[in-house]
């Protein structure tokens, strides 16, 4: 079970967000200030931290943790929303949100931290559409014939890269960097061929996609 | 005389006593000048004083001439030439001669001399006469032995000879200038105390112009300080100005805390509301987890997003605050729009189908940069499309348009709503509106909004930087 280690002084807001949370699978430990954090963060994997607390605040408490244990990815959740906050709680945080949050979205950006760290929590079995996928090989089979869909490396990547990202939608942009690793971004023509040589592979008909997406203009989203 | 003392030294105080003390002492010193100068120079340059004359005077001379006549009287021939011999070397500029008692001339020295050899009567008479009036020649003459019996002697003496030339004779020519050239200096001395005055003022009160630059100053458009020098009506003067200077920096200061206080309230107060904003949120999320009627549930959808609008309210306040008294931050970096905006639109697109309203984007593959704040851009965005989500959910679709012309950038949202001006089902305060305005004014960006009955079009014009 993955453990937080969450500090907020408000009772309402801290006993809201350690029900959801715990509703969620989570082990939470829930401290009113920053006092004895230090001792605790060995033991969670992520930190969610308010910055108004009594005593010391959270940016102080969040760059004392972060020194103490510099691996352990920490959440800034705070009534704060000036842009200067921002920027200064991201300079040792690695997420920053502002209340009032919702929760599902505090969910998933938790999932995304714990992701980038390592920490997933399902196998990495799911089942999108007439195929059964399996994240940790990776392998996609075609639940109609039960043969293995062969992936070329671009494919592969672009397609890992939009099952990572769940319901989320990438721009072409974002795909291009994430994959070819250039910043440069030379117009949609590249990804493009590629989508379209992916779809033909995973799509029952390719002409009208029922897996990955196309928002047009904008980008792509693979709907989980 | 204490007290004149004090006169004085209260009037060296003031700029315009010590001009008119400047000016008295000007009249009073020309003429005393003047005297004291002549007295000078006609002590030291007498113009009458003469050189000391080669023989003496001509009295001393006739004198010396009848006494040496007398002397030869009943001497031998001999006598008398060898005397005159003795004479002529001693007065070589003079002329000298003898004419015996039956007038003929004996002697001349020098024997160039030009005289008669033969005197009549008539001739000694005219001769008389016209030594008498001559200017040029001084001539004595004596009977030898004081009686005419024996003859008589001449001496003559060119008369510059005995009247020397005057002492200061170079000066004596210049002496009638010395009056004007003394009066001359005397002016430029008083006009070149009088410039020094004036210069000194006007140094001084460049000097306040120059604390008055920007560049000086310690506080941005506060003039700096500067050092009070004497206690006249200039020093008054800077006296003053530093008085006004410090009120300045005091009143600043205070601008300041005061300031810092209202955004430090504005800061607090947005906190505080948003507190128990999310606990709302968090328990009508709570509720939504219990079995619920279909009202219920749309109760509770209603609920949640008058959370996010009231969360939005309350940024835009803070937002506002802070811009309208230029306080917010402003990082201007080149920014990729096509990409800014595909990201922006992203991030709303879900927002979009879930009301139904199909968001399009509409760029060229080739975009273009901006010189902007990318978070204040995006605030931008949001507020517009916050605005889209409000009151154009009736149009059903939305289309954000990226187009290039004349060098210049356009960012186009559009929606099908029924404008602006008609009455919403959900009116707001159009703070979300004028954030934009006076956002895209600081970023240079020109706005442009259309609305009309069949939708709002709203367009951002902004300089492509290269």
């Amino acid at each position: 079970m993955r453990r937080i280690l969450y500090i907020e002084d408000d009772l309402d807001i801290g006993q809201l967000v350690q029900n959801h949370l715990t509703g969620r699978g989570f082990a939470v430990d829930w401290l009113r200030s920053g006092d004895g954090a230090a001792e605790r963060v060995a033991d969670a994997d992520l930190v969610i931290l308010d910055v108004m607390l009594p005593g010391l605040d959270g940016f102080t408490v969040g760059q004392r943790l972060k020194r103490i244990a510099s691996d352990k990815p920490i959440l800034m959740l705070s009534a704060r929303s000036t842009i200067d906050d921002k920027l200064e709680g991201l300079q040792f945080a690695d997420d920053y949100m502002t209340k009032p949050f919702h929760p599902e979205e505090l969910t998933a950006r938790i999932e995304v931290l714990l992701r980038r760290n390592g920490k997933t929590d399902n196998q990495g079995q799911l089942t999108l559409g007439h195929l059964d996928i399996d994240l940790s090989k990776p392998m996609f089979i075609d639940q109609r014939s039960g043969e293995e869909i062969i992936l070329t490396g671009k494919q592969l990547q672009i397609f890992l890269y939009l099952l990572r990202h769940p319901n989320q939608i990438l721009t072409k942009e974002q795909i291009y960097e994430a994959v070819w690793g250039e910043p440069s971004w030379d117009g949609d023509k590249t990804l493009n061929v590629h989508i379209r040589y992916l779809r033909e592979k995973i799509e029952i008909n390719p002409s009208t996609p029922a897996i990955i997406e196309t928002i047009r203009g904008i980008g792509f989203r693979v709907k989980q | 005389m204490k007290r004149l003392w004090k006169w004085l030294s209260d009037a060296s105080r003031s700029l315009v006593s010590r001009y008119v003390i400047l000016i008295c002492v000007a009249v009073i010193l020309i003429p005393l000048a003047l005297v004291l100068g002549a007295s000078i120079l006609f002590l030291f340059y007498p113009p009458d004083a003469r050189e000391q004359s080669l023989y003496g005077s001509g009295l001393k001379l006739e004198t010396m001439w009848h006494n040496e006549a007398r002397s030869l009287g009943g001497k031998p021939d001999e006598a008398v030439q060898q005397r005159l011999q003795e004479l002529y070397s001693t007065y070589t500029k003079a002329t000298l001669y003898w004419v015996d008692v039956e007038g003929n001339t004996r002697l001349q020295l020098p024997s160039s001399a030009q005289v008669q050899t033969q005197w009549t009567a008539a001739d000694a008479i005219q001769f008389m006469k016209e030594r008498r009036d001559n200017n040029e020649l001084f001539t004595v003459v004596a009977f030898i032995g004081d009686h005419p019996s024996e003859g008589f002697l001449v001496f003559e003496l060119p008369r510059d000879v005995i009247y020397n030339a005057y002492k200061n004779a170079k000066f004596r020519k210049y002496w009638s200038y010395s009056f004007p050239t003394m009066l001359l200096i005397i002016l430029c001395l008083f006009l070149a105390a009088s410039w020094l005055f004036f210069y000194r003022i006007s140094r001084r009160l460049l000097r306040m112009q120059k604390a008055m630059m920007p560049s000086a100053a310690a506080f941005p458009g506060i003039p700096g300080r500067i050092t009070v020098g004497r206690q006249d009506e200039i020093g008054r003067l800077e006296l003053a100005f530093n008085t006004m200077i410090e009120q300045l920096e005091h009143g600043r200061l205070r601008e300041a805390e005061e300031e810092q206080l209202r955004r430090q309230l504005i800061a607090n107060l947005s906190h505080d509301l948003r507190t128990p904003l999310t606990a709302i949120r968090g328990h009508a999320f709570q509720l939504n987890e219990e079995q619920m009627s279909s009202r219920g549930r749309e109760s509770l959808q209603v609920i949640d997003r008058k959370v996010d609008y009231l969360s939005r309210l309350i940024d835009n306040l803070l937002s506002y605050t802070l811009l309208s008294a230029g306080r917010y931050p402003y990082r201007p970096e080149h920014v990729d729009m096509n990409r800014m905006l595909r990201q922006l639109c992203a991030n709303w697109y879900a927002a979009f189908e879930q009301q139904g309203i199909e968001l399009e984007l509409d760029a060229p593959d080739h975009g273009f940069r901006w010189e902007i704040d990318p978070q204040w851009m995006e605030r931008i965005a949001d507020n517009l499309f916050q605005n889209i989500l409000r009151h154009a959910v009736d149009g059903g679709c939305a289309l954000v348009r990226l187009y290039e012309s004349d060098g210049k950038g356009y960012i186009e949202f559009a929606d099908r709503g029924p404008g602006m001006n008609s009455e919403s089902a959900s009116p707001g305060s159009g703070i979300g509106i004028s954030i934009v305005t006076l956002m895209a004014k600081e970023m240079g960006l020109q706005l442009t909004i259309d609305s009309s009955s069949e939708g709002t079009r709203i367009t951002l014009q902004g300089l492509n930087q290269i």
